[in-house]
């Protein structure tokens, strides 16, 4: 006994986990100043939760090229957590940005909204730095459920009650293929701790071929692909995407995603590398599925949100393709996407959150006519990260592409890379579509509505920049990807 | 040489003007005149270094930056004869098409600013010569196309504006893969990851070469085009405004070749050479093709879009030609092209202004109606089906001697499909100068603007025409390297020089 | 090491056959005389009061889920207590901070008003 809490206390290592303490503790934080304020007042609440994010973000630099280990080799605060850290914090920073003013706006000025986000976000970190399948799933319930809540949160919308509704139980059920596949794998290694699975599998390469190991690694795959968004595990993003409140939706597109992808990266990778070969096929097939799925399949949608969370799942096809590719290239390709993919999407969402009128009724192609000459900022910004997320240069899309098809070919997908690049051409179209209606048809409505809030404004103004330094200059955060990945 | 970096300034410019043009967006007046003042300062650079001396190596101005050094990727221009002549054409046309569209009325601040930034695409992709920086300039000038031919076009603007968007984009994004498989290629080669064209010169590609050359070449032929990869280009021409059919025949059509000529045939020497006969055999076609589909249009501005693809056979012929006399030929017809069928969109589109019609059968008349206008007319329209003496005859008649050389069936073919531009054209002029005026509403002839920003062209026309031994001269040099560095193409020929 | 196991699944296979056996005869052989009142749902002879499908209030939802939180507190107070003295100060800051973060949550609560009936 008195080895076991000397052996604790030595794995004790608060550095490991000092991001998600922090960001845990302004989030209680914020409920109980909440709790205290009157009913609406939530612009505090809002300041307090970037300040939570910044002093995080410091907090999380401290890892960079410093990694810190702790809790018997269940976190590790590496320059691959950090890395990630940082795109959670930013989709999250942006988030809240823009969220203040809508949730007003749409008459739900309800102070959890805050402390959701930052749980959320702290489950994100412990994905990403989680070295124990346990801890990684931890951090995805923590995840989750705050999300579900943050769907469900407009509880007089049905659509918004649908959105939590199904998010909920098909997260529940597909945290429940997670489970089992942990469970499985730790009945093949004995053990749940990522590297040794790696270790054990190399060791004993005769349990590799093991139907046990397998369907593990199926099993898991399942669970995080849902998070990711990968087709077939896809059907309830357009739904929930739609249904939840525009900054959540925004949120749900950029934080879990890459969360997963973080998680999903580090067990494949250092855990499962024995499987490679099994992995990488499966992956080539869902990641050639998801993007046709998702393009095809955006061209028809005339709600925005919705043709959004359509082309979203069509960008976690991409990202797949890089981890397919499993080389340096597409590896940390992946993790610059995730970063490009943050500022362009929420960019998008934040001009959404502007143009939207209240119940959001107007966020269709035909709402948008002949908005690009009545609102002239929000018309370029849209126009911008409409144009990254076609991949066209010089934006942050067409860098984070040109990575993720460069490791493709290099690893020697050149089939791949050639239907990835057909996919991008497809896209084109729809996201064109809302260019054309902007820009090409003539104004409907003067949008009066429309008022620009500091906040959803700034948040744009920070992603244009993003996707502008991304797409011209992507060296130095490229060079910190390369650092980032194992 | 000076220290001044004039080819990052040459790109800079603009982009300061589009700034600007976006900023004060609630002055049109002032936009007006910092786009023109703009676009003449570029012009007066441009001349300036026209007056230059090419170095050994038949460089202008070279400046290498640092860009992205992982990828080996660097910010690096260069000017040789070649895209020297480009430059100045696009510089030339922007002054012109900033004039056409002095009164813009619709959005004024927003055409010029998307004017600008498309000068800066257009140079930036005459002088890239990092094959990255060269593959963001060449999509970066497609997007204020888009905008200008879908905002300010007539009639089936979104339909013409997307289907540009979707042909050229869906080329060059095969483009891009032959972009990166030939970097990679290099990099195993040599362990140097790099994106500098020169250096890939050097690249062995072994199998993969046809495959990579194909790329390539669908990105420029889509952009050129070539006959069944064209019909986004009358489409385009139809509604685009003045200023767009301009810069869309003058500038964007020569780029695809110049891609050829700067990238597909160094890069690719040997498929390229084993090409040539079906890009001759592209060539005819669309040169027949399109002479065919001109004679039976009956909108003059489609008429004359199809008489550009037609003029860009007799472009790719030169090409496929491949020797110093048809190159030479068909990179100053590119010139001559850029001018004549550019004032003659423009002139269509002062006629749209006065008439509201293109359709032939509803115009006539104009001799006595408009006479300068008329005169305008005829002198671009002769100039187009290769009257002596002015633009087009110069670079035609270097490239069917030139094709004559290596292949006189081609050359013979070629002549022949030049008589079908004199019928098409002329049937346009008859009907249009001379045919019976329909009853209506006086046409009141061309201002002063107009006349102005027209005479420009017809002095280049005729220079072209007498003496374009001044253009050439700037282009011995650079032809000469091309056809030393890809030296299968000559082969292909059996060796004639 | 199975063996053990086989007397409970006869156990079981007799109860199912029991069970089953039971329905199956007495539908089989069974007098029937349906009527209205014998095929309400909970027919005991007594005339039925509303739906059974009744909507209860949320607050027994919200005070079965509190009293989940805080059991577990309970649950995880006595292990803890056993071996408190062999933990020492790391033990104590530990539980410290799990009970602060529950009292977060009491007040949270609390303030929000869900301990209130009315």
């Amino acid at each position: 006994m008195e080895n076991l809490v000397q052996l604790a206390m030595q794995n004790v290592n608060f550095a490991a986990i000092m991001p998600s303490l922090v960001l845990c503790c302004f989030g209680m934080a914020i409920l109980l100043i909440n709790v205290f304020m009157p009913r609406g007042k939530t612009t505090s609440a809002s300041l307090i939760s970037i300040i939570a994010l910044l002093v995080t973000a410091v907090v999380s630099l401290q890892g960079w090229n410093n990694p810190q280990f702790g809790f018997a080799g269940h976190v590790a605060l590496d320059n691959f957590a950090t890395f990630f850290n940082m795109t959670f914090l930013l989709a999250a920073g942006l988030t809240i940005l823009m969220s203040d003013d809508y949730l007003r706006r749409e008459g739900y000025p309800i102070g959890e909204y805050y402390p959701l986000i930052l749980f959320s976000t702290a489950g994100a970190m412990w994905m990403a730095s989680g070295t124990d399948l346990m801890t990684i799933f931890l951090g995805l319930e923590v995840l989750s459920i705050s999300l579900y809540i943050l769907a469900g949160m407009f509880r007089h919308q049905l659509q918004s009650n649908e959105a939590g509704l199904k998010y909920f139980l098909l997260g529940a059920f597909s945290t429940g293929f997670l489970l089992y596949g942990i469970a499985l794998l730790y009945g093949v290694a004995g053990t749940t701790n990522v590297a040794d699975i790696g270790l054990y599998l190399s060791a004993h390469p005769a349990m590799i071929g093991n139907p046990m190991t397998v369907a593990g690694m199926l099993l898991m795959s399942i669970g995080f692909l849902f998070k990711i968004a990968a087709a077939p595990f896809h059907m309830w993003t357009p739904d929930v995407y739609q249904g939840a409140p525009t900054p959540v939706t925004a949120f749900m597109s950029a934080g879990p995603k890459a969360a997963a992808f973080a998680a999903l990266m580090r067990i494949f990778i250092l855990g499962l590398a024995g499987l490679q070969s099994e992995w990488t096929s499966l992956l080539w097939g869902l990641a050639i599925l998801t993007m046709i799925i998702g393009n095809v399949t955006a061209i028809y949608q005339t709600n925005l949100k919705r043709m959004l969370a359509y082309s979203s799942i069509a960008h976690a096809g991409y990202a797949l393709v890089g981890l397919v590719a499993a080389n340096a290239v597409g590896v940390s390709g992946i993790l610059f996407y995730m970063l490009a993919y943050t500022f362009m999407n929420l960019g998008a969402f934040a001009v959404l959150v502007l143009a939207g009128k209240k119940g959001e009724e107007n966020l269709t192609l035909e709402g948008f006519s002949g908005f690009g000459f009545k609102r002239p900022f929000l018309g370029v910004a849209m126009t911008i990260f409409l144009l990254s997320l076609m991949g066209i240069p010089p934006t942050a899309g067409f860098a984070g592409k040109f990575y993720i098809f460069a490791g493709a070919i290099k690893s020697g997908y050149i089939w791949l890379a050639i239907i990835g690049v057909l996919n991008s051409a497809v896209s084109l179209y729809y996201y064109l579509r809302v260019i054309v209606y902007m820009y090409f048809k003539d104004p409907q409505e003067d949008y009066s509505w429309v008022s620009m809030h500091t906040g959803a404004v700034v948040s744009i103004v920070i992603a244009i920049v993003g996707v502008l330094y991304l797409g011209i200059i992507p060296g130095k955060i490229m060079e910190m990807a390369k650092l980032a990945i194992f | 040489m000076t220290s001044f970096p004039v080819l990052t300034s040459l790109l800079l410019l603009p982009l300061a003007g589009t700034g600007l043009c976006l900023l004060f967006r609630r002055k049109p007046d002032l936009c007006r005149a910092l786009t023109l003042a703009t676009t003449l300062v570029m012009l007066a650079l441009c001349a300036w270094v026209f007056c230059q001396q090419p170095d050994a190596a038949g460089w202008y101005l070279r400046e290498d930056y640092p860009w992205i050094e992982r990828l080996g990727a660097r910010f690096t221009l260069a000017m040789d004869g070649l895209s020297l002549l480009m430059v100045v054409l696009t510089a030339f046309l922007q002054v012109i098409a900033v004039l056409i569209s002095w009164h813009q009325k619709k959005h004024p601040a927003f055409f010029y600013a998307l004017l600008l930034l498309m000068e800066a695409g257009i140079l930036g992709v005459f002088l890239a010569s990092d094959l990255l920086l060269f593959y963001l300039f060449w999509e970066v000038m497609l997007i204020p196309m888009f905008f200008l031919i879908g905002i300010w076009g007539h009639g089936r603007r979104v339909y013409a504006a997307v289907k540009f968007f979707l042909f050229t984009l869906a080329g060059s994004l095969l483009m891009l893969l032959a972009i990166i498989g030939l970097y990679l290629l290099h990099g195993k080669q040599t362990g140097d990851y790099s994106f500098a064209l020169e250096a890939l010169k050097h690249t062995d590609c072994g199998a993969w070469e046809p495959w990579l050359y194909a790329g390539f070449m669908l990105g420029f032929l889509v952009k050129v085009p070539v006959v069944p990869l064209h019909t986004w280009l009358p489409d385009a021409h139809t509604v685009a405004p003045a200023a767009g059919s301009l810069d869309l025949a003058g500038l964007l059509l020569k780029t695809g070749v110049f891609g050829i000529l700067r990238f597909a045939f160094p890069l690719f020497p040997q498929s390229a050479a084993a090409s040539l006969p079906l890009l001759a055999f592209l060539a005819l076609v669309g040169l027949f093709y399109a002479a065919w589909c001109a004679y039976i249009q009956g909108d003059v501005k489609r008429l004359i879009a199809y008489s550009s693809v037609s003029h860009l056979g007799v472009i790719m012929l030169g090409l496929a030609a491949a020797n110093v006399l048809a190159l030479e030929g068909a990179i100053l017809l590119m010139l001559c092209h850029g001018l004549t069928t550019g004032a003659l969109f423009a002139l269509v589109s002062m006629l749209r202004r006065r008439t509201g019609t293109r359709e032939l059968a509803k115009l006539g008349g104009m001799w006595q109606e408009a006479p300068i206008f008329s005169c305008f007319f005829l002198f671009f329209a002769l100039a187009s089906l290769g009257l002596p003496g002015l633009a087009n005859f110069s670079g035609e008649i270097l490239v069917f001697a030139g094709t004559f050389q290596v292949r006189p069936l081609w050359g013979a073919l070629a002549v022949v499909g030049v008589v079908f531009a004199a019928a098409y054209i002329l049937r346009m002029v008859q009907e249009l100068l001379w045919g019976e005026r329909p009853a209506g509403r006086p046409w009141p002839d061309l201002t002063t603007l107009e006349v102005v920003a027209l005479a420009p062209l017809v002095f280049f026309t005729l220079w072209l025409g007498l003496y374009p031994e001044t253009f050439l001269a700037h282009l011995h040099l650079p032809v000469k390297i091309l056809l030393e560095q890809a030296a299968p193409l000559v082969a292909a020929h059996g060796g004639l020089p | 090491m199975l063996d053990s196991y086989l007397p409970i699944i006869v156990l079981i296979v007799i109860a199912l056959a029991f069970a089953v056996g039971t329905i199956v005869m007495s539908h089989l052989i069974g007098h029937r005389k349906p009527s209205a009142v014998k095929l309400a749902p909970y027919e005991c002879g007594m005339p039925l009061v509303g739906s059974a499908r009744e909507r209860l209030s949320i607050k027994f939802y919200i005070i079965a889920m509190l009293f989940i939180v805080f059991d577990i507190e309970a649950v995880f107070l006595y292990p803890w207590a056993v071996v408190f003295k062999r933990l020492g100060m790391f033990g104590f800051a530990e539980m410290g901070v799990f009970i602060f973060i529950l009292l977060v949550g009491y007040v949270y609560v609390w303030k929000k008003g869900a301990l209130e009936w009315e």
